[in-house]
């Protein structure tokens, strides 16, 4: 449980966790909409998943990350972001995503 | 399917079960089907969750500790019912049946909550469905994690219903409101399944 606070204390994995919530996406796909640099992101994603809520399915060189939260976890997301801990980092324009 | 030691702790509470309603039976001394019930509906809902993994693919660990979870917890829930007829009958307890039944009916829906909040996070089942109501991956995700949230707050309400609810509305408000779940899921599987096609159909 320790692990799911530290990782939801986060607004960044906040944030990807909300752009999960919309449809599975590729790592590309999430780093195209989160302001941070690639090695971050990549921390990112492995403290996500040590704490079990995302799953990551590889398929050549592309990495698919899909939501894996239960109703608990997805109601302390919402809580956190609510509460606003931390503040959330702006989303891209998609305008990039578009080109790429 | 179910896993070995599930299997074996359904069936120790099955048997128990069994002999507990056989002796009641034999003990008041005339034939009735009631002490019968639970083991049936025990048989019931394994049989039902074995056959349907069993028709499944792909890798169903998680969905087995599930079912593992669903199978066991159900059993031994209804064990304790069992178990308390006895006592009841046997006079070892002074608890009146109305509260037998609202401790069974709490117990069930911690159960239940417990259930859908892991729903929520299990892949999707790759299982077969009829073409009207088959989803694709994410739509079957979506699916997983609003079965999840219905069913958790069923969950609440059955909790809140066996500790508040007076005795004679709570079997219209679970039996309404189970129904009522069946409906809100079947509409729900039918629109994500509508998207769907909206999403993949392409105009000539």
């Amino acid at each position: 449980m320790n692990l799911v606070f530290k990782a939801l204390a986060d607004p960044t994995r906040r944030l990807i966790l909300q752009l999960l919530r919309e449809r599975p996406m590729t790592a590309g796909e999430l780093a195209d909409r989160v302001t941070v640099s690639k090695p971050t992101l990549s921390a990112h994603f492995a403290v996500l998943r040590e704490a079990d809520l995302v799953d990551s399915d590889k398929t050549g060189t592309t990495i698919t990350y899909r939501l894996k939260l239960s109703v608990l976890e997805e109601a302390l997301l919402e809580f956190a972001r609510a509460v606003g801990i931390g503040s959330a980092r702006p989303v891209k324009s998609t305008a990039r995503s578009k080109h790429a | 399917m179910l896993d070995r030691k599930a299997k074996l702790t359904v069936l120790a509470f099955l048997l128990l079960m069994l002999a507990s309603a056989i002796w009641l039976v034999g003990y008041t001394g005339r034939w009735s089907a009631i002490p019968f019930f639970l083991p049936a509906c025990v048989t019931f809902v394994v049989g039902v969750w074995q056959w349907r993994l069993a028709r499944a693919e792909g890798d169903l660990s998680a969905w087995t500790r599930w079912g593992g979870f669903l199978a066991i917890s159900y059993a031994a829930i209804c064990a304790g019912f069992q178990l308390m007829l006895v006592m009841r009958v046997l006079k070892l307890t002074a608890f009146p049946p109305s509260s037998f039944a609202r401790v069974f009916l709490a117990f069930f829906g911690v159960q239940l909550f417990v259930l859908g909040n892991w729903m929520a996070k299990l892949p999707p089942l790759r299982a077969w469905r009829p073409a009207s109501l088959s989803l694709d991956a994410a739509g079957e995700a979506a699916m997983l994690r609003f079965g999840g949230w219905l069913l958790v707050a069923y969950a609440l309400i059955v909790i809140a219903s066996a500790l508040f609810v007076p005795a004679s509305l709570i079997a219209p408000l679970i039996s309404s409101m189970s129904l009522a779940s069946l409906i809100v899921v079947f509409i729900k599987r039918r629109q994500l399944h509508k998207s769907q096609l909206h999403k993949t159909w392409i105009p000539r």
